[in-house]
């Protein structure tokens, strides 16, 4: 199967397609399941290839990586991931009265592509906090009502390459009925941004992701999936999927979404990232992850989690370097066990002078030792995170490398298989 | 290569005026432009900022606590690690302080005997730990730095004991005798003597004279920049840098505001140190010649300048105020973006200085720059004293 590039025709005869919409363009081979990309966003004609994750930002920034330090990362990173829930207070306060017209230079991230959405991927609610009649967003003033037109407005401002809507953002344990009033209202939402689309002019070459929600109910997920891809939009994002789900209940969701919609639209999906649930779901044919997830640590405990999921940021918050088995690339040479990660912190690595994770030739790797990053940490000195960061994210990168390539030679289900069979 | 001393010093150019020059030291790790000031990387790292960042910068030098380093991670470890140089991944020069005032400064429970410091050790085990000049060396040792400090008996400028003090200056010199004779590595780690006696002249004479006898290639001018009025400070400075060799680097330890530096060099001190620039940054600060900005503070919500429309930091370069003054307080990264630019602001500000000084414009430098920080002519009285003590004058 060879990869198609752009071109203006669409030709059924072969199996790879080249789909131009609205605003990007995603060549897909093959159009089943699992599939490569490359998703050429309109506005910079920058290309990403798919599947592939974003960097998280929080308030416009890796929150412990200066964009200078992504240079060190190869290949390129240049997609990153911005959600209004930390951006809102910069947005009102500073960037609104900003002389220059685009808000990507007062965050420093001109020349990357933008994904924007409502919420923190990092930050599960523990609460429902919108009401009947308005969504709110977290300020430093209190919780804030904010509307479609303000949000729509910010959004203009800030010029993402793809954006989603405004919607009803709930937490990911919610009563049935919530679930169900989260789809239909979202759809509402979505409706009302469509529309509003015709007075921002500006937005026409920003992609429009529509939100897929309905939490653990496979009926909701089905009613939100299909009656979103009714609607004009040039992808969608599966809100919600975390890795609290059990794997089972897990693959039946991401199945009965995907079955709804259209294969030439690119798919996003947040909030989670562990390899092996990346691998089910790049399995039924999702192209973008968000690089981070999150349960707060109160779901963590009510849903009885032993496991800490979160990925590949938050595993360096804590003080975790990732080491998981990437087949065909490098093995982490562990010493210690099979671990997916390992949590510098341990005592053990007080004189540990190997790398985080041989094998791997990030910087942090080449350069540095289990037992400096031990010894950061337990100083509660900065640049431990900073290190870790850089180590995970490359090793993250390497991993949708390596999908890309099986897929590419058709081998993706033994590259599954063989990961899946190194943790048995 | 055993017969190349492990510091070589020399004079480039010297101020016709003052008694400021312009030098280079060539240490083990490799060379610094004197003046310098050194930011200070306590336990190994410099307030995340990456080696690799720091050489890019041009940073030649910075420092490191052995006290800190001594605790957590311990000799054991650097040793297995091949010193802190490969520990933490820096190819420039390092300096390291004996531990001596941070114990003194930082533990409630230190008794100072001519043995050494017997203190309350901060571990689990709070067991009694003695610090004697001997240790000091052998952590010192072991970190690897270019250059080493003796362990000094520090005492404050405000204890106006004089007995105690001159005690103090005795015994800083049997001291320093006994790290010189415990020192492992004399070719390839510099021990700088510490010159005492708080703000007496005849006590900071003799120490320094004593000092000077020995075989050091280098001194440091100790126990100042902690209470005393800057009247006092300046004049000890100016007496010290009076009486020690003009041929080996002089180090004034523990200072770092910008006009403490321009005083300072004008007095022909060489090196400087001090946690400020980097702590000030944790705390949301960053550095102008004009003076601090408080990024936290609301008037920068919409202030879309850089930090400094004339630095040439990463940090000025991409940011404006108004976006540093919305993540100072909730993103870690924004540390990050401050140290860099306040350690560059402060290498600018030595670049400048030994610029000025090579073209034989020094004084017109000071002059322009005390302008800046005092626009309406204000000069603090210790300042136009000691600029006129070496024939600045102030307009």
């Amino acid at each position: 199967m060879t990869h198609v590039k752009w071109s203006k025709h669409i030709n059924s005869e072969v199996c790879d397609a080249v789909f131009p919409l609205s605003c990007c363009v995603i060549t897909i081979s093959p159009l089943g399941k699992p599939r490569i990309g490359t998703l050429t966003l309109g506005r910079s004609l920058q290309s990403l290839n798919t599947p592939c994750f974003l960097v998280y930002t929080s308030h416009g920034a890796p929150p412990y990586t200066t964009l200078d330090n992504l240079r060190t990362i190869n290949p390129k990173l240049t997609a990153v991931q911005l959600c209004l829930a930390t951006l809102f207070d910069i947005l009102i306060t500073s960037a609104s009265n900003y002389p220059i017209s685009s808000f990507r230079k007062f965050f420093g991230l001109e020349g990357f592509l933008l994904f924007f959405t409502l919420s923190d991927p990092m930050l599960v609610l523990p609460e429902h906090f919108n009401t009947k009649k308005h969504i709110k967003i977290n300020s430093v003033n209190g919780r804030t009502k904010i509307s479609s037109r303000v949000y729509m407005k910010l959004v203009e401002e800030l010029n993402p390459d793809v954006f989603c809507p405004l919607i009803d953002n709930i937490p990911l344990h919610c009563p049935k009925y919530k679930d169900k009033e989260a789809v239909n209202r979202t759809l509402m939402l979505l409706d009302d941004c469509i529309l509003a689309m015709k007075d921002h002019p500006d937005l026409q070459s920003s992609a429009l992701f529509g939100v897929i929600q309905g939490n653990s109910s496979i009926e909701g997920r089905r009613r939100s999936a299909y009656e979103t891809s009714k609607r004009d939009v040039d992808g969608f994002l599966l809100e919600n999927f975390g890795s609290h789900l059990k794997r089972d209940v897990f693959r039946t969701l991401l199945s009965t979404v995907v079955h709804e919609l259209s294969a030439e639209k690119p798919r996003m999906i947040s909030t989670f990232g562990i390899p092996e649930l990346v691998l089910d779901a790049v399995e039924f044919g999702i192209d973008i992850f968000d690089g981070t997830y999150v349960p707060c640590r109160l779901v963590i405990l009510f849903l009885q989690l032993l496991l800490n999921l979160r990925y590949p940021l938050l595993m360096a918050e804590d003080g975790n370097a990732l080491t998981f088995y990437i087949p065909g690339h490098s093995v982490c040479r562990m010493t210690i066990s099979k671990a997916k990660h390992i949590s510098l912190w341990d005592d053990i690595f007080l004189d540990d002078v190997n790398p985080l994770c041989p094998g791997c030739s990030c910087m942090a790797c080449t350069d540095y030792s289990r037992s400096y990053v031990h010894h950061l940490l337990s100083t509660h000195e900065m640049l431990a995170k900073v290190l870790l960061t850089l180590h995970n994210l490359q090793l993250y990168e390497n991993f949708f490398c390596a999908i890309r390539s099986s897929i590419k030679a058709e081998r993706f289900s033994t590259f599954k298989e063989t990961f899946e069979k190194f943790y048995l | 290569m055993t017969t190349k001393s492990p510091l070589v010093f020399s004079i480039l150019t010297e101020c016709g005026t003052s008694k400021a020059r312009v030098s280079r030291m060539i240490l083990p790790h490799g060379p610094v432009d004197l003046p310098v000031f050194m930011p200070v990387g306590t336990q190994g790292t410099l307030k995340g900022m990456l080696p690799e960042q720091l050489e890019e910068l041009g940073l030649q030098i910075m420092l490191a606590n052995t006290y800190h380093l001594g605790t957590k991670p311990g000799t054991e470890i650097l040793q297995k690690a091949g010193g802190l140089h490969k520990f933490m991944n820096w190819n420039g020069c390092l300096l390291t302080d004996s531990g001596g005032f941070q114990m003194v400064s930082l533990l409630k429970l230190a008794e100072i005997t001519e043995d050494g410091v017997r203190f309350q050790s901060l571990n689990d085990q709070k067991a009694e730990v003695m610090l004697t000049p001997e240790h000091s060396i052998e952590i010192q040792n072991a970190i690897g730095a270019d250059i080493i400090m003796q362990l000094d008996d520090v005492v404050k400028t405000t204890n106006p004991d004089k007995e105690r003090i001159e005690e103090s200056v005795h015994r800083t010199t049997r001291w320093l005798d006994r790290c010189l004779k415990a020192h492992q590595n004399p070719d390839t780690q510099n021990i700088f003597p510490i010159v005492q006696g708080t703000l007496y002249e005849d006590l900071r004479e003799k120490s320094a004279k004593d000092h000077i006898e020995r075989d050091v290639r280098g001194f440091a001018i100790g126990g100042l920049s902690g209470g005393e009025s800057k009247d006092d400070f300046w004049k000890m400075v100016h007496l010290s840098t009076n009486i020690l060799p003009k041929n080996k680097p002089r180090y004034l330890m523990g200072v770092g505001f910008a006009e403490d530096l321009v005083v300072c060099c004008a007095l022909g001190v060489d090196m400087f140190d001090c946690v400020f620039p980097t702590r000030t940054a944790r705390f949301g600060c960053a550095l102008t010649r004009k003076g601090q900005l408080n990024l936290k503070k609301e008037q920068f919500k919409k202030d879309f300048r850089p930090i400094d429309e004339n630095c040439p930091c990463n940090t000025c370069k991409n940011y404006t105020r108004a976006y540093l003054s919305g993540i100072v307080t909730v993103l870690p990264v924004a540390c990050h973006l401050l140290t860099e630019h306040n350690i560059v602001f402060q290498m600018n500000l030595m670049k400048d200085i030994r610029q000025s000084i090579t073209k034989g414009k020094f004084p017109d430098f000071v002059r322009d720059f005390m302008l800046q920080v005092y626009p309406t002519k204000n000069y603090p009285s210790w300042i136009i004293d000691s600029l006129s003590a070496v024939n600045i004058k102030l307009k």
